[in-house]
């Protein structure tokens, strides 16, 4: 469990690029936590690190984005109100046992359909502090996360 | 009667088509589940090496659930809208009851499983009377450790498993025998003839699928909105 | 003349929509049932009682629409519906539904990019003369497409982040109003006064795409500062500086790809192009431009509809584009960005 706070949107994508390098096909990764508090704008320094040129957009309105043109095809979803029992309409498991990197928001949602191993981010506004800045919690779950977050973050989240 | 039969419940997708009695075709595959994309080729393929053109068709028998939702979905789209379209019989089979349909030996009894994860189920089980399974308990979504204390009273008699059974090889007592092979698999083929022997649907209009399960968004606000009627949520505007 | 008679679906989100349209221009009907009163229940669209909802209207909606219209199968010369974007459990059923009429009745399968519908929906006002440019604005959309001929959609600008429509259901969510949210604070923001100057995010940039997210953060940030301090600020203001903010940066935007992309046609299409105080802006703006037409989508037509889907079928048909039985639901799919985009 490692925690950093961040006081930008660009310090934000920074992390996301940071670990983007250490990812491999199949990985999951969990974006939860406050609404605006920039769950999107990680991903989006996620897919700039996998060398991705389009815009991440939000996948809200979809529920999946698939970004095709990086290292690896990252596949963004947002889970918010799928139900249990919806995976295999969305073929999670297809993606989750796929070729690219998976990342989930709102993974309460699905939390029956999840694999063992993943890397949770928890994403939390700390208004009191100032407008922008936000407490990343990254928590793993398996040796290969572990790793990565060793390996990509240090402790003062550089 | 030309009978159209199909199951798309799980990753197994099974078409037939037959005459009466007779099985003119029929397919079956695992080999995975984009079932959107495959099911309405492989219907247009086995039609035309039946030399029948879609409007020859009678009689539409599909198995409408339970099972995964998209899978069950495209299943009773496709039959609802075509034989709407056509203005054909429908008739709606239990996709648990399909699978107990390839057993016959008199007396039988069958429990077809389908995995809902983490230890749930859909299951029923069944017996077979005059070559056919009749219900004994009917379908649910239950979960495992419940639905082996249900079977309990069922424990001096051999009871086959099907479907997603042997994913509980630990757990389920030892009156249960596995299906094998083909046995395993839903047949089209066996639901079409069962389906000749059942009265169409009524009203198509109101034909959708068994989910044997609220979504948890409808569930929970029954929970706080016990005596609200919802029947009338969609408008035509 | 023959007149071409097609029957249109459409199930990409919250709304069953069957329609007969003739010649791709005149509606002969249009049912559209709506899904709105049971998602209000949860806040918003919840994929799986949606997908639900579909099945049980299908062919209520199939009957409805034929009996309208009056007309037979044999009448009929091509089926066409939404295959994408859209949630994929919803686009599913009236792609299912749109292959199995086409099949048992031998006739061609139209697949229809669900913002080429929304941008047809100005093809009940007008005709549509090229080059033209559409702002396609709703909830899951933001974007600039420029067409140089029929049947051409290029994508010149977009939102980097979240959709207009959707920074409205977020916002309004945090004021505390139901989905869909943008009526009422359309309406909330007619009655206010833009005292709180929330960011124009991008509007100087030298490109034609738009940012909501930052708007968003910027709307909750002053929210919860003034609910910490007890302070109980006035909904019709916030309605009024959001909605400023955004319609500012929609028609700034839109201005400068104009005078970049000389056009005939402006088109205002999706759900948001409902919203008056867009329409009432981008039409004072376009006055200041004689050579270019604003058409905007009639308001009964912005939202989601299969009659603009037969609209925008209709040129695939006369191409002969025809979809195989083995047509999916695609729910990301896109348009293509311009080759070169004209800064």
């Amino acid at each position: 469990m490692k925690t950093i706070t961040v006081d930008t949107p660009e310090a934000t994508m920074k992390l996301g690029r940071a670990i983007a390098s250490h990812l491999k096909p199949a990985d999951l990764i969990l974006l939860d936590g406050d609404l605006g508090a920039g769950k999107t704008t990680f991903t989006k320094g996620l897919a700039a690190g996998l060398g991705i040129k389009r815009n991440v957009k939000s996948p809200t309105f979809t529920i999946i984005r698939e970004y095709q043109d990086g290292r690896l095809p990252l596949y963004h979803m947002d889970a918010y109100r799928l139900d249990d029992g919806s995976g295999d309409e969305l073929g999670l498991d297809e993606y989750f046992n796929g070729d690219g990197v998976n990342v989930v928001e709102w993974s309460k949602f699905v939390a029956n359909e999840l694999p063992d191993n993943y890397l949770r981010i928890v994403f939390k506004r700390n208004d009191d502090l100032e407008d922008n800045a936000r407490t990343l919690t990254f928590d793993p779950h398996g040796n290969h996360f572990a790793t990565i977050l060793k390996e990509s973050i240090d402790e003062d989240g550089k | 009667m030309k009978v159209l039969a199909l199951d798309a419940s799980n990753r197994p997708l099974s078409i037939a088509v037959l005459e009466d009695r007779q099985i003119l075709a029929t397919t079956t595959t695992t080999t995975h589940q984009k079932h959107a994309q495959f099911l309405l080729p492989i219907i247009d393929g086995l039609m035309k090496d039946c030399g029948l053109k879609p409007a020859d068709l009678d009689r539409v028998v599909v198995a409408y659930g339970p099972g995964s939702y998209t899978g069950i979905r495209i299943a009773t789209a496709t039959a609802k809208v075509l034989a709407f379209t056509l203005g054909i019989q429908l008739v709606g089979v239990s996709s648990l009851q399909t699978l107990a349909l390839n057993f016959t030996r008199e007396r039988q009894l069958i429990s077809p499983m389908f995995d809902a994860r983490n230890q749930n189920l859909f299951a029923g089980l069944y017996r077979i009377k005059d070559g056919k399974p009749t219900v004994v308990i009917p379908d649910q979504h239950v979960e495992l450790s419940r639905w082996l204390t249900k079977l309990a009273s069922y424990k001096d008699e051999s009871i086959i498993g099907v479907g997603d059974a042997d994913h509980f090889p630990d757990q389920l007592p030892a009156n249960f025998t596995m299906a094998e092979n083909l046995n395993k698999l839903p047949q089209a083929a066996n639901l079409g003839l069962f389906g000749q022997t059942l009265p169409a649907v009524q009203d198509i209009d109101s034909f959708v699928p068994n989910y044997l399960r609220l979504t948890k968004a409808e569930a929970d606000w029954q929970k706080l909105h016990p005596e609200e009627d919802s029947s009338s949520y969609v408008e035509k505007v | 003349m023959k007149r071409n008679l097609m029957m249109a679906f459409e199930s990409s989100c919250d709304e069953t929509s069957v329609a007969i349209i003739e010649n791709g221009a005149k509606i002969l009907s249009n049912v559209v049932a709506t899904q709105i009163k049971s998602h209000k229940r949860f806040g918003g669209v919840v994929p799986e009682v949606a997908s639900r909802h579909h099945i049980e209207e299908i062919t209520i909606c199939i009957r409805d629409a034929m009996q309208e219209a009056n007309v037979t199968y044999d009448d009929l010369d091509a089926v066409a519906v939404t295959y994408g974007p859209g949630l994929v459990g919803a686009l599913l059923i009236g792609v299912t539904a749109a292959k199995m009429v086409a099949w048992a009745h031998q006739l061609p399968l139209i697949p229809v990019n669900h913002l080429a519908g929304h941008i047809y929906a100005a093809r009940f006002v007008e005709p549509i003369e090229f080059p033209a440019l559409a702002l396609v604005v709703s909830g899951g959309h933001t974007e600039l497409v420029y067409m140089p001929k029929e049947g051409e959609f290029q994508i010149i600008g977009e939102t980097r982040d979240d959709a207009a429509g959707e920074a409205y259901d977020k916002v309004g969510r945090v004021m505390g109003i139901n989905y869909p949210a943008g009526p009422t604070v359309d309406a909330m923001a007619a009655k206010g006064n833009d005292t709180f100057d929330f960011p124009r995010a991008m509007d100087k940039d030298a490109n034609y795409d738009f940012s909501f997210s930052g708007l968003k953060s910027a709307f909750i940030n002053t929210y919860h500062h003034a609910e910490q301090v007890g302070n109980k600020l006035n909904h019709d203001d916030l309605a009024t500086s959001f909605q400023n903010a955004v319609v500012d940066v929609l028609v700034d935007k839109t201005l400068r790809a104009l005078k970049n992309y000389p056009v005939k046609q402006l088109i205002l299409a999706g759900g948001v192009a409902a919203n008056n105080g867009l329409r009432t802006r981008l039409s004072a703006a376009i006055d200041q431009l004689p050579a270019t037409q604003l058409i905007m989508a009639p308001r009964k037509l912005c939202g989601d509809n299969a009659a603009m889907i037969g609209a925008a079928g209709y040129v695939l048909f006369k191409e002969g584009h025809f979809a195989g039985l083995d047509l999916n639901a695609d729910p990301s799919l896109e348009f293509d960005w311009a080759p070169d985009v004209i800064q």
